[in-house]
């Protein structure tokens, strides 16, 4: 139902703006070719359109051929049509002779190529049939308007032509400009598509969402049609922690480890529908109670209609589910690990010492609606342009310190942020130059590997299990971008949980 | 006649002391496979706490790529799923997206990554990432005399 409908408005927008449904027009007035060709118009041996005041025939712009010297039959220079149901009456153009020296003869055809699908070699076009000549008086220059009736055999007919506008000559080296092509009939070309025909039936549309089946990843529910990931399908990027945030810690970066993979799920309208958040809980070297949550850097929370599948605990959320006091949208997932993943009661914490147990990891997904069932949020919808994964500001709430945020270097903290930590101890933060969660010396809190990452077991930095970490960090990430695989000399795997 | 006697003696250390050497060498060669690859191996590397790191360092392994696509004017409404993905497929940014619109739009992608697929329809391309920016226009190139 809904599809017919499109097509319905397709043909309205292409009635009322005089280029489909009735007719086809080219009069060159985009003024670059391209534009014609992109739209699977075809032209052989012809210039840039010309708007010379002494060549254009109406308008700002004209169809200018190359010379025409030795052009002695109709596929040597040419305009073809895109693909149309050609309809009744007559072709009409304009064109004269440019300047040129010595013309022996000049002349147009136009003839018709029938859609032959047995010949995709030849672009499914089938042997053109001319129906119109006529030659120029060469010592003329004057405009003739070209008034040609559509042969009965193709005129109304259901099957698809394109029509052809040939210019021929001999001798000299004068130029053919023309204008004002008018062809009733309708477009039928899909420039998507290689400019192959428009299908002749409607293309299924289960869910009627104007996405045919054949491309909606959804094809019985309305409200979704299209995933895409971040960081790819079934991947996993790998955040990492240190915990005694404002103070430096012991560089192990596995006071907590987590994985994220993002799915932002759009509808037929382009609209994000849903950002479906997978979490995976690996590891907590900690004796704190860490938290973790992300914020949608410059989203409104109420953009959001609901949130479901955290566990945001004692922190206070909004009844759209995002955190209340924010700015913008912030959505806490869990707000203790070991809420999730039960200590072994060996060790510190889960994960990080090869003495305990190995607990396995856990995943959480969270999913935050847009556009709950077809409804907008009071806030308004997003495309998936404007919610880009670059916004996904992730970070760690230290303790259930609400206040204790850790994020990734240089990322902005949230509304409810403590900023009277920034500063003290190792933290060198001044939000006024934008500078957040570095020491002086530019070391992190937190590292972001969107790769995936094997962490280091407890109490043991980072560098001695990544041989080719200090190396990446002190060129600024020129030497050893990969440092994080398991290549050889790159590891210390004795130090690596 | 005693002279002699200690040219012999020293001749003697001087053939143990070859021996030796030359035993040392072979006995390091057989063992050579079992060394780091100097290649690979850090070499003076400061400490991470000791570590000083440049200002704009981001600690990210991955990038912000803006892909910039100009839409085609056309003549009637033309919609198709537009995907681009990493070099392996991974599909980063799809959705049903109208012919004729401009986009503009940031991908993050692993820092090592040269080149992002394009695909609608029947177009499939490849597009090159250069200064973390990528570009696509659905207007065609067309030089003059061509057959298009």
């Amino acid at each position: 139902m809904k599809i017919k409908y499109i097509y319905l408005t397709i043909i309205f927008l292409g009635l009322s703006s005089g280029l489909f449904g009735q007719q086809l027009t080219l009069n060159a007035e985009s003024g670059n070719r391209a534009i014609e060709v992109g739209n699977c118009w075809r032209f052989l041996d012809y210039e840039q359109y010309t708007s010379s005041g002494s060549e254009v025939i109406s308008g700002s712009y004209s169809l200018k051929t190359q010379m025409i010297s030795n052009s002695s039959n109709i596929n040597d220079t040419y305009i073809k049509t895109p693909w149309m149901k050609v309809g009744s009456g007559n072709i009409t153009f304009k064109a004269r002779l440019g300047s040129g020296t010595d013309p022996i003869s000049r002349g147009v055809r136009v003839s018709y190529i029938p859609y032959n699908a047995s010949s995709p070699g030849t672009l499914y076009e089938g042997t053109p049939v001319t129906f119109y000549s006529y030659n120029f008086v060469v010592t003329n220059n004057n405009v003739e308007n070209f008034i040609v009736a559509i042969p009965a055999a193709i005129a109304n007919s259901t099957s698809l032509y394109k029509i052809m506008v040939s210019y021929l000559g001999q001798g000299g080296n004068g130029r053919v400009l023309s204008d004002d092509y008018i062809f009733p009939g309708t477009y039928w070309s899909n420039p998507s598509n290689s400019c192959n025909p428009l299908p002749v039936n409607v293309p299924t549309d289960t869910d009627g969402d104007g996405v045919p089946d054949t491309q909606d990843e959804y094809p019985s529910d309305p409200y979704r049609s299209h995933n895409s990931y971040y960081p790819g399908l079934s991947q996993f990027g790998a955040l990492a922690f240190e915990d005694n945030w404002p103070a430096k810690g012991d560089y192990d970066f596995n006071d907590l480890v987590v994985g994220y993979n993002f799915n932002t799920v759009t509808n037929g309208s382009g609209k994000v529908v849903e950002l479906i958040s997978t979490f995976m809980l690996r590891a907590s070297g900690a004796i704190y109670n860490n938290g973790l949550a992300y914020q949608l850097d410059g989203i409104a929370p109420n953009k959001i209609s609901k949130v479901t599948g955290n566990t945001p605990g004692s922190f206070t959320m909004a009844s759209n589910g995002a955190e209340s006091g924010q700015t913008y949208a912030n959505i806490v997932i869990f707000d203790n690990f070991f809420n999730i993943m039960s200590k072994p009661g060996v060790g510190i914490g889960i994960n990080t010492e090869r003495l305990a147990p190995y607990i396995m990891p856990q995943s959480k997904q969270v999913v935050t609606t847009f556009i709950d069932n077809g409804v907008n949020p009071a806030g308004g919808t997003l495309t998936l342009a404007e919610l880009n994964p670059a916004l996904f500001n992730m970070y760690m709430i230290i303790n259930r310190e609400r206040g204790k945020e850790v994020h990734l270097p240089d990322r902005y903290p949230s509304s409810l942020a403590n900023t009277g930590l920034f500063g003290t101890k190792d933290d060198s933060s001044n939000p006024a130059t934008g500078r957040y969660y570095k020491t002086s010396n530019n070391l992190p809190w937190a590292i972001d590997i969107i790769q995936g990452f094997d962490y280091p077991i407890e109490k043991v930095s980072i560098d001695l299990g990544h041989l080719h970490f200090t190396e990446w960090a002190v060129s600024g990430g020129v030497q050893f971008p990969d440092w994080f695989m398991n290549l050889p000399g790159y590891r210390d795997a004795s130090k690596i949980y | 006649m005693e002279s002699v006697i200690l040219k012999i003696e020293k001749m003697k250390t001087r053939i143990i002391t070859i021996i030796i050497l030359i035993s040392t060498f072979w006995l390091v060669s057989c063992v050579k496979q079992n060394l780091p690859d100097p290649g690979t191996t850090p070499k003076d590397v400061t400490k991470l706490a000791d570590a000083k790191v440049p200002d704009s360092f981001s600690w990210s392994t991955s990038k912000n790529v803006e892909v910039s696509i100009t839409g085609l004017p056309t003549v009637v409404p033309v919609k198709n799923t537009l995907t681009i993905t990493l070099p392996d497929g991974s599909k980063l940014y799809n959705v049903y997206h109208d012919m004729s619109a401009n986009l503009k739009l940031t991908l993050v992608i692993p820092s090592t990554v040269t080149q992002l697929k394009l695909k609608f329809g029947t177009y499939d391309e490849t597009l090159s990432i250069v200064n973390n920016k990528a570009e696509f226009s659905f207007i065609p190139v067309v030089t003059y005399g061509d057959g298009m």
